[in-house]
């Protein structure tokens, strides 16, 4: 046992930074050096109480102070050195010291703010103790770290959503905080400093800068490590950056080490390291987590299995530093330092001296970009809207012009507030805050432009990333400009520099060239400003103004530029372009022409930034010639006459924006063919394609190859897209339009081709699918898009339509060797068809992959139900569309397949497991204690109204144009499976362009539909007296009602109820007897047209078009429904007559009465249909009739009852008992195993037939 | 879908807090449903403290923000409504105070996406959704 040590340290024996860092870079050139382990864990482990926390001084202390582990410093230090100790002693290098917590601001939670330097003073110490114990126990040197944790209060957030732009701390109440801390630190005899578990970035670009200061005034520089935390899965920090852009924010610290500490484990962390071990020219230093915690509290990984983690990342060559974080002790730090010695540290990277930025993401000036846009938009100096905006306070559609910029991709944003009406500071610095909690906008770097330097420092202390200032300059001589220059390396930014001088703005060449030079000696020599963070603005001024002096100002600038970027390397060069133009203003066309021209010259001279409005810029090639020449000559001061010249030509260019605009749509086509091709593909335009396939096809050997080389490119580039979410369904489903065209195109060529020499190979697919809607079921719209889907990604599919039987699916999956079948149904009944199928397909010895989806299909149905029937291939449950390229790619790759099925089998498996507990524990009602408590509405006094006509009625001919006013469009766009409601989701920033142009293509459908009359809408109501007769609605052929006519059955809810809420059933809305009562019914439908139309857009290889018109064709049997309820109530049941709704209203339900539907919440059983179906006599007087399944046909029709009682309500049935089933089907004259099989979905149990299976 | 693990999904996902067990068993198989569960580590820090694998295992707004994203990886199948599993939690009403905008103060970047996305719809126990 080693002794403890008192030492003394005083200014004189504290640790001389330089010395400290060669020492450690030293030793760190031969290995990888150990950091300790936790403290929280090592403190947790010797259970101090309230009074230990407290010991003798703190022993009246009016708050609690268990949990301020710092604090022990102070009142245990004997037992935080010994973990000091332990941990040097299990093989430590560097030991941090217990001041997590340590600063004013984090101790104000336990009143003990006033102690912050005294317990940092008192950790140092301690560690350092320790440090000098364990030299003299084994002659190796130690190095003490002075911890800084993170604060509970953040300087880039709000911690109100609700008010984004607050701020609880400001970035000077932080240098402060952490000012005291790091004097403690140092004092105490740390000998660096470790900023750790960082989760706000500003928050600790302000400890930088405290540390800067000190280091300054103490002239004793220590080294600093840098650690942050990734906690989840988007890899960010809490703050929202990148690993990189972390990075880039901090660099200025020229840290020791940076890396990250805390998080879920070494595993979790992996990935985020590799990515700073490739970007940091640092060294690294990673400690995570001793693993997930376990049940216990305690943490699951074993110190040999961490070992084992991190030797990952050293044989990778991560690692210069490592160590442990929550959970690890001792004993861990052993194993890692163990297996450490197998490893040489990780080779510190040159990196190339580029520009680098950050905002949430990384930002990188490389060679391969040729000219960055600085969006101009939010400059109040430049954008009169922005600085309207700003000036009326109107900050959230201030931040829509930014989010605007980033959108049309603006790499930086420039920022600017200099108004003279407005307090620029605080609006920066409000505008900032706002600017920080919109991650669209944030992501960007931004840049902080102010002629006054007060309001730029107050914008770096609110940004987070790694800035650009604009701008500083030497106009009030050289130590201003070189104290605004060190303060911006503070702050870490880099910096603008504009020509400017004690004399004046740079106008001549000499000049410029010679101000820029002498800042950039300046800045390198003096500050130690890097020379890529240095961009210059030799200043753009306007040319062509008619004054003499002026005429030469083009060239001076792109001249300096030229001899700034060969002589001053590393620096940047940027400037203002429309300056340019001033005295063209008014004239846009001229003006875009002369911007493009000058940045045509100067991009090529070594411009590589500017503030332009890349919406607002002509091509250089698209410029008509004598106006490109006109520009020319003025701004390379080609003519004496060229100023003249400009003006006379710029007269018949006023206006003809617009026009440009139009011409530069069709620039594409004079792109190379395949180019053509694709972007056909990726914009979904049919105009050119079969010229264009007719073109690749004369330069290819074969037609074949066509299809193989450009069209598969392109479209593989459309399922990339698409996959990736920045395409939607419906632009997709268009460019498979595209493909179709092209295809067909080629058809004939191959044929030709095959019967010319017989052999020809036909186009390989990536797999054949077979796709069905089930037996009785007749919607295909979602089916037809995965098809489409599919078949963009090369799958060949065999589409059997709807209504298939099991027999013809099985045989022609034989016939045709395919390699998956996809069953598709809508209604519920075809989920039973399902099981159906898969069954027989177990039967016949089958061993494809069989796919469920549609609307009423679910995971849990497809785990419990199907799977379980066909053992021979996988069954899965397909959600939508647009996971359906995935699942049959996973399915169909001989390397990916096992172990995505082994994942599927077990996933269903789970879920079975838990439906089937779900099952048991379910809460039953009995139906005696549901009817008891039933929806009773006051009868006593109510007359219920009598309808104007009993029987039926039919409507044969509809104004198409009347309907249209009634259509819902939102499930409209979910069928395209864009989410949202109508008409927001037009403007959804996602899906909006998406939705915009599905809304152009359905209205301009919509057009043709109502002018060419393409649907003959028909319906058929009736209305009978009815009373209710337990839960079932009784019909009278008339007013005497001693006649029956037909029984309505109906179903009651069985859930478990509080709060005095009825078990309702649709009965209940009916009147017993001895009040008169009516109840009506209604089919209609939108015809049988769409058929003939879709099959006629298929037939020109139009799915798009074809599933549009079957889409409008479902909301016009909609909108036909909402109509006649709305007559209903006002005319032919009339009890409504003075309701007054328009269209939109109605959909939210507002009016009296209800019209549910059978198969629908409100009654579930579709069998129900056929009663209605007889009582209307649908099939001969509108021609709709039902399938098996009880689905209508044709399918955009909708049938239904009325009920008029005025507290009617829609409500779901959801699970039925099986005492309600057998009483149900007892009334009802079924089987009771008839009955469970028509409401199965909705069975609260499992029916004896599957028991018994 | 969005490049960015803060940004807004434009229609904001409700979020149910149930604590009954029937009414979750029902919730939960509907189609485009997603369940998170809050469970308890058994760190015993004092109270307000916590740490980030507590937050990872039993703050509703981290495990929401993770669904969000691996929804946005492409790991969960999307969906348009949330189930919190709160049967048998201390405190349900935490849970659903977490997701009142402003109640609870945001942390980081992620709270605030959060409250973009998600909104809390009801918090109930025996009353069935339909």
């Amino acid at each position: 046992m080693v002794e403890v040590q008192r030492i003394e340290i005083d200014g004189n024996s504290l640790p001389i930074g330089e010395e400290v860092r060669a020492a450690l870079t030293q030793a760190a050139r031969d290995r990888i050096l150990i950091l300790d382990g936790a403290m929280g864990t090592m403190i947790q482990a010797c259970r101090f109480d309230e009074a230990a926390y407290r010991g003798e001084r703190f022993k009246d202390w009016h708050r609690d102070v268990r949990g301020n582990n710092d604090l022990l410093n102070l009142t245990q230090p004997d037992a935080i050195r010994a973990i000091h100790l332990e941990y040097f002693l299990a093989g430590a290098d560097i030991v941090e010291t217990n001041t997590f917590s340590s600063t004013d601001i984090v101790m104000a939670d336990y009143g003990m703010q006033e102690l912050a330097y005294e317990l940092n003073c008192a950790g140092a110490r301690l560690a350092r103790e320790a440090a000098q114990m364990a030299f003299e126990a084994d002659g190796r040197r130690r190095f003490v770290a002075g911890a800084l944790g993170p604060l509970n209060k953040t300087a880039s957030m709000s911690t109100d959503v609700n008010s984004p732009g607050h701020r609880a701390i400001t970035f000077d109440e932080i240098v402060k905080g952490y000012a005291e801390q790091i004097n403690g630190l140092i004092d105490g005899g740390a000998d660096l400093l470790l900023f750790e578990t960082i989760t706000d970035t500003l928050n600790t670009k302000a400890g930088i800068f405290a540390a800067q200061r000190i280091f300054a005034e103490r002239g004793n520089e220590l080294p600093v490590m840098i650690s942050g935390t990734i906690t989840d899965l988007s890899g960010r920090t809490l703050s929202g950056q990148t690993p990189t852009a972390f990075w880039y924010s901090v660099r200025h610290a020229k840290p020791l080490t940076i890396g990250l500490n805390c998080a879920l484990g070494a595993n979790a962390m992996r990935a985020h390291i590799a990515e700073l071990s490739d970007v940091a020219d640092t060294m690294i230093c990673a400690y995570p987590n001793a693993g997930l915690p376990n049940s216990f509290g305690g943490y699951d990984e074993t110190p040999e299995f961490m070992a084992r983690q991190l030797e990952g990342f050293a044989r990778d060559g991560f690692l210069n530093i490592v160590g442990g974080c929550c959970g690890s002790t001792p004993d861990h730090i052993r194993a890692i330092a163990e297996v450490m010695r197998k490893y040489k540290p990780r080779q510190v990277p040159e990196v190339p001296a580029f520009l680098r930025l950050s905002g949430l993401e990384p930002f990188t000036l490389t060679r391969d970009i040729p000219f960055v846009n600085v969006g101009e938009r939010t400059n109040v100096t430049g954008s009169a809207r922005f600085r309207k905006l700003i000036t009326a306070g109107d900050y959230s559609s201030a931040l829509e012009v930014a989010r605007d910029q980033v959108q049309n991709g603006a790499q930086i944003i420039d920022i600017n507030m200099d108004e003279g009406l407005i307090d620029s500071e605080k609006v920066m610095v409000e505008f900032l805050n706002l600017l920080a909690a919109e991650p669209d906008i944030a992501r960007v770097p931004l840049m902080i432009d102010s002629s006054k330097f007060e309001v730029i420092e107050a914008g770096l202390k609110c940004v987070q990333g790694k800035a650009l200032v604009n701008s500083i300059s030497m106009k009030e001589g050289e130590d201003k400009f070189l104290a605004a220059a060190r303060l911006v390396r503070s702050y870490g930014a880099a910096v603008v520099v504009m020509a400017f001088d004690e004399q004046g703005q740079a106008d001549s060449f000499e000049r410029k060239v010679a101000i820029c030079t002498r800042a950039y000696e300046l800045l390198t020599r003096v500050v130690g400003f890097p020379p890529e963070d240095i961009v210059f603005d030799p200043n753009i001024f306007a040319v062509a103004t008619g004054i003499e002096e002026h005429a030469g100002y083009g060239v001076a600038f792109i001249e300096a530029t030229r001899t700034i970027r060969q002589t001053l390397p590393k620096a940047h060069i940027s400037g203002g372009v429309s300056n340019l133009s001033f005295s063209f203003r008014g004239n846009e066309p001229v003006r875009e022409a002369m911007h493009a021209v000058f940045l045509y010259h100067a991009i090529q001279a070594g411009m590589d930034m500017g503030i332009v409005n890349a919406g607002q810029l002509a091509v250089y090639e698209s410029i008509s010639p004598d106006l490109r020449e006109a520009c020319e000559d003025a701004i390379m001061n080609r003519r004496s006459d060229s100023t003249e010249r400009l003006l006379e030509i710029a007269e018949r260019y006023k206006g003809t924006a617009g026009q440009e605009q139009k011409a530069k749509d069709l620039s594409w086509r004079e792109r190379p063919v395949a180019d053509r091709i694709s972007h056909a593909l990726v914009n979904g335009i049919t105009e050119f394609i079969e010229a264009d396939t007719e073109e690749a096809r004369l330069h290819s050997e074969r037609p074949l190859h066509v299809i193989e080389g450009p069209l598969m490119a392109g479209m593989s580039v459309v399922g990339d897209l698409f996959g990736s979410g920045k395409m939607f369904l419906p632009q997709v489903v268009k460019s498979a339009r595209v493909m179709k065209q092209a295809v067909a195109h080629l058809l004939p060529f191959m044929e030709a081709e095959k019967d010319a020499n017989g052999d020809a190979q036909g186009r390989r697919s990536a797999g054949k699918i077979l796709m069905a809607t089930v037996k009785g079921d007749v919607h295909d719209i979602g089916k037809n898009i995965v098809g489409v889907v599919l078949s963009c990604n090369n799958y060949e599919i065999i589409d059997l339509g709807v209504m298939v039987p099991t027999a013809k699916i099985l045989e022609t999956a034989k016939k045709e060797k395919v390699d998956v079948i996809g069953l598709s149904g809508l209604i519920t009944p075809s989920l039973d068809e399902m099981v159906h199928v898969a069954a027989e397909m177990e039967r016949e010895g089958f061993d494809i992959p069989l796919l469920i989806g549609g609307a009423t299909t679910s995971r849990v149905h497809t785990a419990v139900k199907i799977h379980p029937q066909y053992h021979g291939g996988p069954t899965v449950h397909v959600h939508d569309a647009s996971r359906a390229v995935g699942v049959v790619s996973a399915l169909l790759s001989e390397e990916q397949r096992p172990a995505y099925v082994a994942d599927v089998r077990t996933e269903y498996e789970r879920l079975k497991a838990r439906h089937l507990e779900a099952e048991a524990e379910k809460q039953r009602t009995p139906l005696a204690t549901a009817r008891a408590n039933r929806f009773r509405p006051e009868w006593a006094g109510y007359a219920p109204p009598r309808p104007t006509f009993l029987g039926t009625r039919v409507f044969e001919s509809y104004d198409l144009g009347e309907i249209a006013r009634y259509i819902d469009w939102t499930p409209f766009f979910q069928a395209w499976e864009l989410k949202g409601r109508y008409p927001a989701i037009l403007e959804d920033k996602n899906q909006g362009p998406a939705a915009r142009q599905l809304w152009d293509d359905a209205q301009k459908m919509l057009r043709e539909v109502l002018q060419k009359n393409w649907f003959r809408p028909k319906a058929v109501i009736g209305f009978w007296p009815a009373n209710q007769v337990g839960d079932d609605i009784r019909l009278f052929t008339d007013d005497s009602r001693e006649s029956e006519l037909a029984t309505l059955f109906t179903l009651r809810q069985q859930l478990s109820k509080t709060g005095g809420k009825p078990h309702v059933a649709l009965a209940d809305f009916v009147a017993p007897s001895g009040t008169p009562d009516y109840v009506g019914g209604f089919v209609v439908t939108a015809g049988l047209e769409e058929v003939a139309i879709a099959e006629r857009f298929e037939r020109r290889n139009d799915d798009y078009s074809s599933i549009l018109i079957k889409a409008l064709a479902d909301r016009f049997a909609e909108a036909f429904a909402e109509l006649m309820h709305e007559r209903v109530r006002k005319e032919f049941w009339g009890y409504a007559s003075g309701e007054h709704f328009p269209p939109e209203e109605l959909l939210q339900e507002r009016y009296q009465g209800i019209r549910p539907a059978p198969g629908y919440p409100a009654q579930p059983d579709h069998t129900e249909k056929t009663t209605l179906f007889h009582l209307l006599n649908a099939r001969q007087r509108i021609g709709v009739s039902l399938t098996e399944s009880y689905a209508m046909w044709p399918g955009s029709s909708v049938s239904g009852l009325y009920l008029s009682h005025p507290e009617s309500y829609y409500f779901g049935v959801a699970k039925v008992e099986r005492d309600q089933v057998e009483d149900y089907a007892r009334r009802k004259g079924m089987a009771v195993r008839e009955v469970e099989r028509w409401l199965g979905p909705i069975l609260n149990y499992s029916p004896a037939r599957e028991v018994a299976a | 879908m969005s490049a960015s693990p803060f940004a807004s999904r434009g229609v904001s996902v409700p979020v149910f807090v149930v604590t009954d067990p029937m009414l979750l068993a029902m919730l939960s198989v509907e189609r485009g449903t997603a369940v998170v569960r809050p469970e308890a580590t058994g760190h015993q820090h004092p109270v307000g403290n916590t740490c980030v694998v507590c937050e990872s295992r039993g703050n509703v707004r981290v495990l929401l923000f993770e669904l969000g994203e691996k929804q946005r990886l492409g790991l969960v199948a999307p969906f348009e409504r949330v189930v919190v599993d709160a049967t048998g939690h201390d405190d349900p009403a935490a849970i659903a105070d977490a997701l009142v905008p402003g109640r609870q103060p945001a942390l980081g970047l992620r709270d605030h996406a959060v409250a973009r996305n998600f909104r809390l719809a009801s918090h109930r126990g025996g009353e069935a959704a339909g």
